[in-house]
This record gives C-alpha cells, structure tokens and sequence, in this order.
C-alpha cells in the first residue's frame, strides 16, 4: 500500500539535495520506503544512513519509531538530519 | 622570546587592584596547574579560596579571573577562546563564562595564564597590558560609548595588533545580565558586564609578543593535523556548521519540538517555512568569520538587504538568539533578529536572557499582568517592534525595562500572581533555547549546570534524539545521569584547556586529551581518565562555591512549566519532564548525598576536603 509522507532534508543533505522538502508517495513499508526515497533523491540514504545521518520520523528517531508501529502511515514527515552538535 | 617553564604556559597571573591602581605579577603556580589546569579550573580555585562567601557581587569586594589554559593560542584548532569566572549579579552563584575570537590567544602571548582583577576604581577606567607593561588609563571619555564605538576607539589610540574586551552602557548601568564584548564575540552570560560596570573598568587592552615552549613538538603537530582532518570530515565541524553556524540545528530541533516556543508554551512553530537556516544562507549571511586558528568559521556576517530593516547587520545571528528574539517571542521576522542581536552587542546585554525575559513580558501582556499602559505599548508574541524597544529600555533601565533587566526571577518576583510558573530560570539564570519536554536529559542538564540553566554544560540532544549506537529515549530517563555528568566532566576540561567547546562536535575525548598531554607533557596527565578527573574536581568546586552562597537541592529544579505543563502539540504533545528520577540517579553518579551535596569520600577522592 502507499502513502504519502514528506522528505525533509537538513544541513547537508539539504544541500546535496538541493531543497528542504519533497512530498512523495511511497510504499507504506519502511525499508521498501527508504529504496524508493533514496532512488529519487540524490542524498546517498544507502551508504550514509547512521552513518553521516539520521532519520527522524514526526520528530523522533527512526529506530524508536519503528519499535512502536512497523509501518509509515499517511502524512509522515521524514526528515534526514546529520549527526549535529549545538551550543 | 619564549615565556612560561611548563609548556603551553605563560606563566605568570596578573593580579591588579583597581582600588589602588596597582598590581603585582607572580607565577603561575604548578599546584594550581596540575590541579585545576587553566581557565574555568584556575577560577574556582582562586574564587574558592580567595572571595569573601556573602559578598556583594557589584561591590568592590568580588573578584574577576580572566585565563586561558594551555592549548590556548597554539595551533590547535579552534583555540582561540578565553574563560571569566567570578560572582554572577544574575543569580548570586557561581558564574563562568567564555568568549572566541583573540583576546585568549594575545593574553598569553602578553606573558599571562590569568588577569586576576579586585577592588573598584576611582573613575571610569581602562586597564593596558602590553607585555609586561601595564597602566591604568583615564576611561572617563569612552563612559557611555557603545561597544563596538569603544574599540574602535581604542584601536585607533593602540593600534590594529591589540585585542579588547569592553562593556556597553547597560554593563555601566550594571543591569543583571549585562555582557561583555570582546572583538566580534563576548562573555555572554550571567552579569560579568555588570561586574565589570560595577569596578568602573570600561576596558582592558592587551598586546602580547612572546611565543610558547612545546613539550613534544613532533607529537603535539601531528595531533594538530589530526584534529584539523577529523573537524573538517566531521558532518558537523566540516558540514553543518560552517555553512549553516551554530544554525544548522535550527531546523532540527524544531522538527523534535525541542524548540521553545512563545516562552516555553508549544514546540510548534509552523513559520519555520520562511524562517530557518537555509533563507539565512540564502538571504542574509554575507561572509564566514572565524576565530583564531579555527578551520570551523561558524560564525557569519549577516545584513539585511530589504525590507522595514535594511541596513542592519551582525556577527551572527547565532542559533540561540534566532530563538530568543524569533521563537521565545513568537517572531519569524530575521531582521528584527539580527538588528535586536546587534543592539544587544552594541549595549552589551545577553541576548539570551533579553529575549528570554522579553517573551516573559509579552506573556505576562497576554495573560494580563501587565497592561499596555505599564509598558507603554502593546505587546504580544508576534511584535518585533516591541523586542527592539524592550532592548532599549533594558540596556537604559527605562519604564519596565528597568524591572526586565533585573532577570526574569526577579522580574516574576515582584509581579507575583503566579508568575513564577512560567518564569523560565534556574537558579536565576534564563533558559536558552532547548525545552527539556523534547529531550528530558537537558531538563537534568539544565537544573544541575553550575551557572544555572545552561546549555554549555552539557548538551545532551544529539546523544538523545540522533545517535543510533546508544539508543537512548528522549522522553526517558535511563541513561541520562551518567551522560550529563560525562559531559559536565568534560566540557569542564574543555573549558580549563580552554578551547571551543564545538571541538567536542567534531573530536573524540581521547583526542583533545592527547593533545594536552603532547602540548604539556605533563606526568601526573598519563591517561584521559587522570584529566577527566581534573573537570569532575572543577565541577565539585563550583558546587561548594554555590553551596556556600545557599544552593541546595531544592534549587535543582526546573519551572512548573516544565514539570507540570505539557505541551498540547507537536512531538512533545502531553510530555512533562521526570526530574526526579534523573536527579535521584545523578546524586549517586556523581557521589553526592541525597541533599545534592558532595561527600566526604569524594572530596578527598579530589583532594577538596581541605
């Protein structure tokens, strides 16, 4: 099934993107979700992911997310986020 | 000529006395080093054994203790920074505070590890360190003068070589969390603009000539161009906050609701559409600045181009006063922010606590506690006028902004009516721009900082809501009492070493601590645990300093806000933050007894129970 979420990209993804955000139908399916994000985007999810970024989902990490339901529903917002630091 | 017989060290503190313009140079001693290293750590010791308990901290009996630390003015990376401790007017604790750009670098370079300055002078007047040189000039025509009109003036009379730091009319005026500027950056937080106000020293000016002694030279230049390599491949230090400054988080923190919102009452600020880090890029950012021998340049020109303020400009605007001028206040307009954050320069008020106190009023407003004819004009969220009248009032001590620039404790205190329910503070001093509901390790950062609320003691977010590899809950309390207390460790270090804090986004702990030991060669410095041992001394010190002027462990708290209050939107919906839990388990971590005191084991552990 497909939903439609909006891609968010901070930082540098947003650069290497290009925009700030992109609205997208995608299989309601996580990973599937991420194959297709990263087909069309231009920010390398596959090598990068946890690794130079972050996915938050409706402001949380994706990994705790994903613990409380398996599935992206309709109106998710994903939003990438690069290992950042404050001050 | 090389100074200082440790390396990295000067080697000499400054001690002036204002009151009788004279001043005595003695050695850095290596107690003192060893123990405490430089900065932050040579501060608690000297206040702690020196400041009078009770003291006035306007009067002439407190003390300022400016110093570096070893790795200052090295080729380290981004080691340009300088620390200040005394006695906060802000909160009546503890109070250190740090600032980039050269001042650091020229004081040692001018022979000094620390400027030790006492008493109050006669007349306004501007201190002159240039190598062993040191006068006392007449300051009495540059009272009143802005900051940046200050230096400007100084450098014509000193030359381009010297650095300056200095206080505006609202430090003079001595208001609560008046700054001091140093160049294009300051000493932010907590009233040492009014300290300085208060002793009538408008001014130091320092020339340095002299160079270091390193103890491994090969070892401390590979370390250098390791760190340099690591920053620049770091998606913070080498990404994010080059092109974005401390912004690059804007945006992010927003999306976890970790952004306060009309002082501190939602997480959703859906103008983020115009306003955020990329329409800054885009927009209003004109050129990088860097401090000295930083790769990072986070810090930005800005200028606003068009519009109601075109013209105005800044160092800056930094992340925390796109939040204490823009969200705080309910205001998306950039250039409000940036003219609101360069008029806090030029008066020399913290433009955190301004904005904080600021969205205090306009609530207050809202909610009918203050009526417009008290202020003198309406003032809901939203009004960016009345943030740039509210920074003039405060700097001036006019109608209210008299009552503001008090600090938002005080400001609640006197109003009464329940307003201390959403006076955002610990220990009277504002909170910055995270909400605790979004990440509750900086609610126990925030109510177990040493200065008060405070972000540069520990900054949990990134742990809490990016990193995969621990895990950690944002809205748990697992965990958290160990991460801040590694981090209120740690950034003591930093702060003592005296380099930027935002080596810590792109270096691991090992590293910064390697190249200490490289620098200094120091024996009794064998591991990273021997100097995280110095901060977790440094951090028990500043307790006992604060415990000593009346902090216990009711005041480490958070507002009601926070505790009672939960947001009715956005990532945070329906969260209020488990203080106690986290407090119980810091307690223990830190081998503090329930009361929030350090014990008699840990104090000898440090070498504290003398």
């Amino acid at each position: 099934m497909k939903v439609k979420i909006k891609a968010k990209f901070f930082a540098m993804p947003r650069d290497y993107q290009g925009e700030r955000e992109l609205e997208m139908e995608v299989s309601e399916d996580f990973q599937q979700a991420l194959e297709e994000i990263d087909s069309r985007t231009k920010i390398g999810i596959k090598e990068k992911l946890d690794k130079r970024f972050v996915i938050l989902i409706n402001g949380r990490n994706y990994r705790k997310v994903l613990e409380d339901k398996s599935k992206l529903e309709e109106g998710d917002n994903l939003a990438f986020v690069p290992f950042l630091g404050g001050g | 000529m090389t100074t200082g017989k440790y390396f990295g060290y000067a080697g000499k503190i400054l001690t002036v006395d204002l009151s009788s313009s004279n001043y005595v140079v003695e050695d850095t001693p290596f107690d003192l080093i060893v123990n405490f290293m430089g900065g932050k750590g040579f501060g608690a010791k000297i206040l702690y054994d020196g400041l009078k308990p009770g003291c006035d901290p306007l009067s002439p009996d407190n003390t300022m203790v400016m110093a570096t630390g070893p790795l200052t003015g090295t080729l380290m990376p981004a080691s340009g920074h300088i620390t200040l401790s005394t006695k906060s007017p802000l909160t009546g604790i503890w109070l250190d505070s740090h600032c980039g750009g050269f001042f650091g670098p020229e004081l040692k370079m001018a022979g000094y590890d620390a400027i030790i300055v006492k008493g109050k002078a006669k007349k306004p007047t501007v201190l002159v360190v240039k190598d062993s040189k040191i006068s006392f000039e007449d300051g009495r025509d540059l009272w009143g003068k802005l900051t940046f009109d200050t230096q400007e003036l100084l450098r014509k009379k000193h030359g381009e070589n010297c650095q300056f730091m200095c206080i505006g009319p609202a430090g003079e005026r001595k208001a609560r969390f008046a700054n001091i500027v140093s160049g294009g950056r300051g000493f932010g937080r907590g009233g040492s603009g009014a300290v300085m106000g208060s002793k009538n020293l408008k001014a130091i000016v320092v020339k340095g000539t002299k160079s270091l002694n390193i103890h491994d030279l090969d070892g401390f230049m590979r370390m250098c161009r390791e760190a340099y390599n690591e920053l620049m491949v770091s998606p913070d230090t080498g990404g994010g906050r080059p092109k974005y400054g401390t912004n690059s988080i804007y945006s992010f923190m927003i999306e976890a609701g970790a952004h306060p919102v009309k002082n501190f009452q939602t997480g959703v600020f859906e103008e983020v559409k115009e306003c955020n880090e990329d329409v800054l890029d885009r927009k209003y950012y004109k050129r990088h600045i860097a401090c000295f021998s930083c790769p990072i340049n986070c810090s930005k020109a800005s200028r606003v181009d068009d519009g109601k303020y075109k013209g105005k400009f800044t160092e800056g605007p930094e992340y925390e006063n796109m939040w204490s001028l823009g969200a705080q206040c309910g205001n998306s307009n950039i250039g409000s922010i940036i003219y609101g954050e360069h008029l806090c320069d030029e008066y020399g008020l913290d433009a955190i606590s301004a904005g904080n106190v600021i969205g205090f009023t306009m609530e207050c407003f809202e909610r009918g506690i203050l009526s417009e004819k008290q202020i003198g004009f309406p003032t809901n969220f939203g009004n960016d006028d009345a943030i740039i009248k509210f920074i003039e009032m405060m700097a001036k001590g006019k109608g209210v902004g008299e009552l503001m620039s008090q600090g938002v404790r005080q400001m609640s205190k006197e109003l009464g009516k329940s307003t201390e329910k959403f006076a955002m503070h610990v220990k009277g001093m504002e909170l910055p721009a995270y909400d605790p509901r979004g990440a509750f390790g900086m609610g126990l950062a925030y109510a177990t900082s040493d200065r008060g609320a405070c972000h540069l003691r520990a900054w949990t977010l990134g742990a809490e809501i990016l990193d995969v590899r621990e895990r950690m809950d944002p809205f748990a309390t697992e965990f958290k009492a160990e991460l801040v207390k590694n981090q209120q460790d740690f950034y003591a270090v930093i702060q003592s070493a005296v380099v930027c804090l935002f080596l810590n986004f792109g270096l691991t702990q090992r590293q910064i601590t390697r190249c200490i030991q490289t620098l200094t060669g120091i024996k009794e410095w064998k591991t990273t645990e021997d100097i995280l041992k110095i901060g977790e001394r440094i951090y028990n010190l500043t307790r006992l300093f604060s415990m000593r002027e009346g902090i216990s462990a009711k005041d480490d708290t958070l507002p009601e806000r926070l505790l009672r209050e939960p947001t009715k939107e956005g990532p945070t919906k329906g969260v209020v933050v488990d203080l106690d839990t986290m407090l119980k388990e810091y307690y223990l971590v830190r081998h503090w007894d329930e009361k929030g005191r350090p014990t008699k084991e840990k104090l000898a552990e440090l070498g504290l129970d003398k």
